[in-house]
């Protein structure tokens, strides 16, 4: 499922995904696989993300029905 | 610190595939090797043993290490609740696996190889060459590594992509090249010596000269290809378009490679020399069309990621592999019917049947992999055609290219003699992959990038 709000949050804070990769230390290609739905994070990034984003887990990861 | 998840688990992945690969790859080679000690008894007797134990012993440890590393992977974890952490252990476990496993591999091959040329006494032509094997292994698992990195969106040195200092980084990595192979020529020396030894060789000098040659070679071959790959894969992070007049010119120099062995084989066939000096003369040619082929299939796979995007399109993908195919069971297949053909050699230069039936089944493989081809090369075109990214004159162009060079073939292997009919061959396959790499340039240059990627 694709994360409209991982997105969102990144492009408010005007970094783009290659920006948002250097700073987590994960590759380009996961980022955006984790916006496109393409990729299922675990916690760990998950928490390294909002860390990042200054957002919690409910912020971004939560999904709601 | 970068450390990247996904990838982790993917590697893994490949890792294991790649075990499971080469483990199958030395099961199927050892059973050839001994069929062939079995259905040559008698000739097979007028070497001393030494002559087929050692060569085994390649196979045999690739296979141990293989199945070793693949039972303990089975029970890795096993009984223990599966979870993010179990699957992260899982996959640092099978990518550890898999670098102990080539470096068991490349120090079997780098020990064994002196090793067999010490008890070589005489040519051998019914055995199995073991460098055939090793190298033939080798290239099957860069062109999977190569193909399961892209497939994934894994960029080679992709730990450096984000980092400035990318050229570094690459030349960082052809220097521990340098050293594994270094360590592997060290490993040779002491094979060389212990043939000495043990085995009372008396050509030790010429063996020692021989695999620094073979290491040099392999150490220029991987670190030209690393090189120019790692360039292809930076250009391609960058989005800048890789399908330039440099990889065209690359690729032509891959389909000239082709061409030479094409045209060395054929002129051997017409000299009237006998098989047995054909397939010695042969052989110093023969690392051309697998280089080329190992090359092909590396370009061939940036080609298709250019063009390829996020929602991936059916028929151009199953056309995409059908090619790809064509290519890596092609010549996988062609190097095990050459090795079959090893063991009927004795009874090759008598038996006109048995040498009628090998050339039958040769042309029977080629005509099918000439055919699946085909059908990937259309494939590959409809796909932009039916998205509106080319027009149907190129579908159009490519099925009447496709049906006159068919035609063409046909036509011409009654008429004329073998070289020629193999040049003209060559052209008109030349003529194919030149425009497929055209169509897939002027497709790709339609493509949104900026759609799902930064």
């Amino acid at each position: 499922m694709e994360n409209n709000r991982m997105r969102d949050a990144r492009t408010k804070l005007h970094l783009s995904q290659g920006e948002l990769a250097r700073q987590i230390g994960v590759s380009r290609q996961t980022i955006n696989m984790i916006e496109n739905g393409g990729y299922n994070p675990t916690i760990e990034l998950c928490i390294r993300i909002c860390r990042a984003l200054g957002l919690t887990l409910n912020d971004l990861f939560w999904e709601v029905s | 610190m970068f450390y990247d998840e996904r990838i982790e688990f993917e590697r893994g992945r490949i890792a294991r595939n790649g075990i499971l690969l080469a483990t199958l790859w030395a099961l199927l080679c050892g059973a050839l090797r001994w069929v062939n000690v079995f259905l040559n008894i008698e000739g097979t007797r007028a070497f001393p043993k030494s002559h087929y134990y050692l060569p085994v012993y390649f196979e045999a440890t690739v296979l141990l290490l293989g199945i070793a590393c693949l039972v303990a992977g089975a029970l890795c974890g096993r009984g223990t609740q599966q979870d993010e952490r179990t699957a992260a252990t899982r996959a640092a476990f099978w990518s550890r696996a898999g670098r102990y496993m080539l470096y068991g591999t490349l120090g079997a091959f780098a020990l064994l190889y002196p090793l067999s040329l010490c008890v070589t006494t005489n040519i051998n032509y019914a055995a199995i060459d073991t460098a055939q094997v090793a190298l033939n292994l080798f290239l099957l698992l860069a062109a999977y590594l190569a193909f399961a990195f892209k497939e994934r969106d894994i960029y080679f040195n992709y730990a450096a992509q984000e980092t400035p200092h990318y050229g570094r980084a690459v030349l960082k990595s052809i220097g521990r090249l340098a050293l594994l192979l270094l360590g592997c020529l060290g490993l040779s020396f002491c094979g060389a010596a212990l043939g000495e030894v043990l085995l009372h060789s008396s050509r030790t000098p010429r063996i020692l000269l021989l695999c620094l040659l073979l290491w040099s070679l392999i150490l220029l071959m991987t670190a030209a290809t690393y090189a120019i790959f790692s360039a292809l894969e930076r250009l391609s992070y960058l989005k800048r378009h890789v399908l330039s007049g440099a990889t065209f010119i690359a690729l032509l120099l891959v389909i000239l490679l082709r061409a030479a062995y094409t045209t060395a084989e054929a002129l051997l066939a017409n000299s009237g020399a006998t098989m047995t000096d054909q397939l010695i003369a042969l052989n110093y040619f023969a690392w051309l069309p697998l280089a080329a082929g190992f090359w092909f299939v590396l370009f061939l796979i940036y080609f298709y990621h250019e063009y390829r995007e996020s929602g991936r399109d059916r028929p151009a993908r199953v056309g995409y592999l059908l090619i790809l195919g064509a290519e890596v069971l092609g010549g996988t297949l062609d190097f095990l019917l050459s090795a079959l053909q090893m063991i009927y050699l004795p009874r090759l230069a008598f038996e006109h049947d048995l040498a009628l039936l090998f050339g039958e089944i040769n042309l029977w493989l080629q005509g099918l992999t000439y055919l699946v081809f085909l059908a990937g090369f259309l494939l590959l075109i409809v796909g932009p055609v039916r998205r509106d990214l080319t027009g149907r004159g190129h579908l159009a162009v490519a099925g009447l290219l496709s049906a006159v060079a068919l035609g063409v073939e046909i036509f011409l292997y009654t008429q004329i003699d073998a070289v020629t009919l193999l040049l003209v061959s060559g052209a008109l396959t030349l003529l194919r992959y030149l425009y497929l790499l055209i169509f897939l340039k002027h497709a790709a240059k339609k493509l949104d990038y900026s759609k799902g990627v930064c």
